[in-house]
């Protein structure tokens, strides 16, 4: 995927500010799924090496005993041969062993990690979900977790059979001569400072490449869902110039990491040469005197390269490692964070029947965010009130006084910054999450469908419910002659997010939804979206009948709605400014008055007439 | 089999076709992988050297000049520099060139996206148009990307097949016989793994779907307690996920022993050939060391080839995509025609059908006089927007004529769009209008309330589709846009409905003066909007049934009168 990592402000949101060593600290105290047998997983590593020694050792020792005076002992040099067969053999079964090890404890890992990230998502409040931009959370369980996927698959078992290498190579240069092994470690020293130096710089230079794709692809959708816009007002050349300098960008920088890493890539070659020429040299000088013999001299050069020949293949996995350090950040960050609305340790139920429901002093503040003025308005300020059970209530107010907040702490998608929220003279937060669910069900503006059928997606009201019940709903609601113009009735797939249905179809879905949850109070956020009159009517009913036996509280944005009710609560600028039936408010000097004067104006057929 | 020649050859078609388009940078890095081909069989000749002329001499005869040693080291180091050298030239030039490609290809695809007409995108899905634009483009790059390799390990085999030869002609003949056999190795690899690959990338793709959905309906989930429902749904399809990971890691582990297996087993069996060449004095020690040495070396290229077959058909396959979008034939652009002297609209006789057979619009007539003010009113789906963006030369008409004054109308669609960008941008939106223009506009669409209360007013920023402002916020923009862009005739889409009624109340009242004297055709379902309206076309079934008074049409027609009252209706 290459729509993936995008690092603007907000996309990192929840992301900790971790090196790359805490990362992999909190990473590994964090999976418990990878601890188990990783010590084995390393010590398969580690005989796998082997393999890739047998060739110098035995040169060594053939070239010494083997080869004398230029004659060939070919029987000493069959049997060492056959004894490297068998030694090659196992150190590749190790290897095996270890990346498949790593590999499948890896996809373990994920997995879990997968499941949890998954499951956090659900447990965040809807006030944490809405702050994650489209996208981001979905990139959480997907692509971030994809890129940690890819480095078990490559980079990982790089990283593992490498150093792995380099350490019993390391290892075995000093057992054969240590002043050669030194010199090769001098020699190739610089090499690490020099490659830290270019890695650094490298991922800097990929991180750029990764956001001016973003700009790139975001610039391309642009073009693409835009387009009647953009032809509608002749601004062809001017989105296309934009698009096209996205792509300039984007080449340019993509240019500039590629040449860094063609940088990169064969500084391990040049330090090769470096320490095979200090061998020869030192090796040559010193002769035969200490131990050392032609076999071990040229054993000594197959060995420097085993060395310093791993460093080119790290080279090759530095973006594909930090790819997967961040994806993995990202994730850790995600798991790590703590809902706002937590469960209550040992919860009580709601009791059977429709609830009375009371806010006592509630204040709600939404969090301030990176970015917003410092004094950020409290959402509802200082509300007060007492519902009956069973009393149907409607919510008014302008865009911005609190309404659909209102609705968020009547179902504890949020909890008051400060008061209390009783229903049933329960405080919510002392209610356990099973019952509430159960006995308060929220409509929220967007009836959001699932890509299934009809059924299915009432049936989310009432997981056990039989397609009897299901009927029933739509019954009750008075919509059995819409469900039976439907072309295969409960079945009927809604395609995705509801499309194949309209707008106010997808609310009469809704509606069926909760009327399956039965609960005993309905909170329901008006849609604003503009309906058929048709629709519109056989919605009111369906409403009137769902709302019929229950304490219900609609959150409304047509003033017919408002009219049906028993009681208007009117906000203002998170304040509770007015209370009480439509006639009184109507006669009232007020802000319903107002609304309900400019509500008349623009409904009346006639202009002028009533 | 036949497939994979066809797409080889494919592949091949696609290497030529983009070096034709930047032969400089491929052809440098060609030259950079040829010359690093040649050093590295050079150094295995240079090792040669080294060990029977520098180490055997010191070791079997005691002394050496210190001139040959410090000769010997030089060129080790030499030959290493040009190496390093040739790699660097190698791959800043490949990624040159494959930057070139994929930049032209971009480019290509903006252009189309830019001007191909509306019905063109309709027919073809946001994810598919998107793929084009990014992973079909990366494939053609990083399928092109190790092209200058592949080149220089078809001369290094040459090289070294020459090489080996010469050395000793037995010796030799069993390391080349290797050759096909790691090639083999790798290419039955990626043959293998192309299936599991690809179902572990479907997983991947159904995961996405189900977050994806999940996510957007985090608050219906919530609300119902269903949290637990979806884990298990989540929880199902990530483990298919896993299997489908499970089976590619197995073959690869696999395959890395085999392909840790064959190479040192081989070496083994050239050290025993090599033995007995020594015993048989047709070469010597260096010889075979060299010939070990230079085995080596090879291994890693021999692996890589056959991976980059696998991903060329990868490749190529995002090419034919590609290819197939940029080639298909332009249309031309839809000019609407010119109405008689006096009238802003004229409609003959249109027709127009999404798909055959199903009209949305069936033999419309409609004559607006200059300066006018009409209301469209109808159910949905009685052809209202496909109408408007006729009108807008958004769509050609299958029948009849389409004339609007003054060339295509501007629309204000239903949905607002925003672009990643300033307001300013947004509202002009092709770059040519004045401030002064700007400003009156957003006055007009009462966009000027709250952009006056942003932080940096109209160079505002606003996100990604504008999702920073809201709803009636992105419409008044819209209108702003609309106003600010000269035209003599403005379509308006149902766009004032989310406003709330005051501010809706205000942007209509403002209209006449936006218009300055141009005409307007809004499509209207609140009274208050019709009544504001000089004249009203109704809409049934695709065609205008009736053109009047808003008060003549409610006393004569029953079906328009049902329409409007229905809000009455909801009202009471």
């Amino acid at each position: 995927m290459s729509m993936e990592v995008e690092e603007s402000e907000q996309d990192m949101l929840g992301v900790p500010n971790w090196t790359v060593t805490e990362t992999l600290r909190n990473g590994w105290k964090a999976c418990p799924e990878l601890h188990k047998g990783a010590g084995l997983t390393v010590a398969f590593a580690f005989v796998g090496t082997a393999g890739r020694l047998v060739l110098p050792i035995l040169l060594q020792r053939a070239i010494d005993r083997g080869f004398k005076d230029g004659q060939a002992n070919v029987r000493l040099i069959v049997k060492l041969t056959l004894m490297g067969a068998v030694i090659i053999g196992l150190a590749q079964w190790a290897t095996r062993e270890a990346n498949l090890r790593l590999g499948r404890e890896g996809e373990h890992a994920l997995m879990a990690m997968r499941t949890r990230a998954f499951a956090r998502i659900h447990s965040l409040s809807v006030a944490q979900q809405a702050d994650f931009r489209r996208g981001v959370l979905v990139a959480r369980v997907t692509s971030d977790l994809e890129n940690v996927s890819h480095f078990f698959e490559w980079g990982g078992s790089q990283w593992l059979l490498d150093v792995s290498l380099m350490i019993v190579t390391a290892v075995v240069m000093f057992i054969y001569d240590p002043l050669l092994a030194i010199i090769v470690i001098a020699v190739s020293a610089p090499l690490f400072v020099l490659l830290r130096v270019l890695q650094r710089r490298l991922v800097m230079a990929y991180s750029e490449v990764r956001n001016r794709n973003a700009d790139f692809m975001s610039s391309v959708s642009e073009l693409v869902a835009g387009a009647p816009v953009i032809r509608a007002y002749g601004a062809q050349r001017v989105r296309a110039d934009r698009a096209l300098a996205t792509a300039r960008r984007l080449r340019s920088t993509a240019v500039r990491a590629g040449s860094l890493s063609a940088l990169l890539f064969p500084a391990g070659e040049m330090f090769s040469s470096l320490a095979v020429a200090s061998i020869v040299a030192v090796g040559v000088w010193r002769g035969s005197s200490s131990d050392l013999t032609a076999g071990s001299l040229i054993a000594f050069i197959f060995l420097a390269y085993r060395f310093l020949e791993p460093i080119g293949e790290l080279t090759e996995v530095l973006d594909n490692t930090q790819t997967a350090v961040s994806g993995w950040r990202r994730v850790l960050g995600l798991i790590a964070m703590e809902t706002t609305v937590p469960a209550p340790l040992d919860g009580c139920d709601l009791p059977l029947g429709p609830p009375s429901i009371a806010l006592k002093d509630v204040t709600f503040h939404y969090p301030a965010r990176p970015g917003d003025d410092a004094d950020n308005e409290p959402a509802l300020r200082d509300v007060t009130f007492h519902l009956e059970p069973g009393s149907h209530v409607a919510v008014v107010g302008a865009t911005g006084s609190g309404k659909t907040t209102l609705a968020r702490l009547l179902t504890r998608l949020a909890d008051p910054t400060e008061g209390h929220v009783l229903v049933a003279d329960v405080d919510l937060r002392d209610v356990n999450d099973a019952s509430l669910r159960h006995r308060v069900v929220l409509v929220p503006q967007e009836p959001f469908l699932f890509n299934t059928t009809v059924g299915d997606n009432v049936r989310m009201g009432q997981a056990d419910a039989t397609p009897e019940q299901l009927t029933a709903a739509f019954v009750d609601l008075g919509l059995q002659d819409w469900l039976a113009g439907l072309p295969d009735g409960l079945s009927t797939s809604v395609g995705e997010r509801g499309e194949n249905l309209s707008a106010g179809e997808r609310q009469l879905v809704a509606l069926a939804r909760a009327s399956v949850a039965s609960p005993s109070c309905l909170v329901l956020d008006e849609a604003t979206s503009s309906v058929d009159p048709g629709t519109e009517a056989t919605l009111a009913q369906a409403l009137d009948r769902l709302a019929n036996g229950r304490t219900s509280v609609v959150i409304a944005h047509r003033l017919s709605t408002a009219a049906r009710a028993d009681r208007i609560l009117v906000f203002d600028h998170g304040r509770l400014v007015q209370d009480g039936c439509h006639d009184e408010l109507v006669d009232a000097e007020g802000i319903y008055a107002g609304l309900y004067a400019s509500w008349l104006s623009a409904t009346s057929s006639v202009p002028g007439s009533d | 089999m036949a497939k994979t020649e066809s797409s080889l050859r494919g592949g091949l078609a696609m290497l030529w076709g983009s070096i034709r388009m930047h032969p400089r940078p491929f052809s440098v890095g060609i030259i950079g992988a040829a010359m690093y081909a040649a050093g590295t069989v050079a150094s295995t000749r240079l090792f040669k050297w080294v060990i029977d002329n520098v180490i055997r001499v010191r070791f079997e005869q005691g002394s050496i000049p210190t001139r040959t040693v410090v000769i010997a080291a030089g060129a080790i180091i030499l030959l290493g520099t040009f190496r390093s050298v040739a790699v660097i030239l190698r791959r800043s030039f490949a990624t040159r060139g494959v930057n070139a490609v994929t930049l032209t290809l971009r480019s290509r695809v903006i252009e189309q996206f830019s001007h191909r007409p509306i019905h063109w995108f309709d027919e073809r899905d946001t994810g598919t148009l998107m793929a084009h634009a990014g992973v079909d483009t990366d494939a053609v790059g990083e399928s092109l990307g190790p092209l200058p390799l592949t080149v220089g390990v078809l001369f290094l085999l040459i090289f070294s097949a020459a090489s080996l030869l010469v050395t000793d002609v037995v010796l030799g003949g069993v390391a080349i016989s290797m050759f096909p056999l790691l090639m083999l190795v790798s290419v039955n690899y990626q043959r293998l793994q192309t299936g599991p690959m690809q179902r572990a990338q479907e997983a991947v793709g159904d995961l996405t779907n189900i977050v994806h959905e999940s996510v957007d309906g985090a608050v219906v989930v919530k609300a119902f307690g269903a949290a637990a429902l979806e884990r298990r749904r989540f929880d199902r399809q990530a483990e298919t996920l896993r299997q489908a990971k499970l089976v590619t890691v197995r073959q690869r582990a696999r395959f890395t022993a085999l392909f840790g297996l064959i190479p040192n087993l081989a070496s083994l069996l050239l050290l025993v050939v090599g033995a007995y060449r020594v015993r048989s004095g047709a070469i010597t020690l260096g010889d075979v060391t060299s010939v070990l040495y230079l085995f080596t070396l090879l291994v890693w290229p021999l692996g890589v080839v056959g991976y980059m077959m696998g991903d060329m058909t990868h490749g190529y396959s995002g090419w034919v995509r590609v290819r197939a979008m940029l080639d298909s034939a332009n249309p031309s652009a839809i000019l609407p025609g010119i109405p008689p002297a006096g009238e802003a609209v004229s409609l003959r006789g249109v027709g127009f059908a999404y798909e055959d057979g199903r009209d949305v619009l069936n033999d419309v007539y409609l004559s607006v006089p200059l300066g006018q003010v009409i209301a469209l009113v109808g159910a949905t789906g009685s052809g209202k927007t496909t109408l408007l963006e006729l009108l807008a030369g958004l769509r050609s008409p299958d029948r009849g004529t389409v004339a609007t004054v003054g060339g295509p109308g501007r629309l204000v669609f239903q949905e607002p769009f925003l672009f990643a960008g300033s307001l300013l941008d947004n509202v002009d939106l092709s770059g040519q209008g004045s401030p002064r223009m700007v400003q009156r506009a957003m006055t007009h669409a009462q966009a000027d309330e709250f952009v006056v209360d942003l932080p940096a007013g109209v160079d505002t920023i606003v996100g990604e589709r504008g999702v920073t402002l809201s709803g009636g916020q992105r419409q008044r923009v819209a209108l702003a846009r609309a106003f600010a862009s000269p035209s003599s005739l403005l379509l308006v889409d149902d766009a004032t409905s989310s406003l709330d009624p005051s501010t809706e109340g205000r942007v209509l009242a403002a209209l006449p003066e936006a218009l300055q004297g141009g005409s307007a055709i809004i499509v209207a379902s609140r009274p208050s909007t019709i009544g504001l309206a000089d004249q009203v076309a109704f809409m049934e079934d695709g065609r205008i049934t009736a053109f009047g008074q808003h008060e003549d049409l409610l006393e004569a027609l029953p079906a328009y009168r049902d329409l409007v009252e229905a809000y009455e209706r909801d009202r009471a």
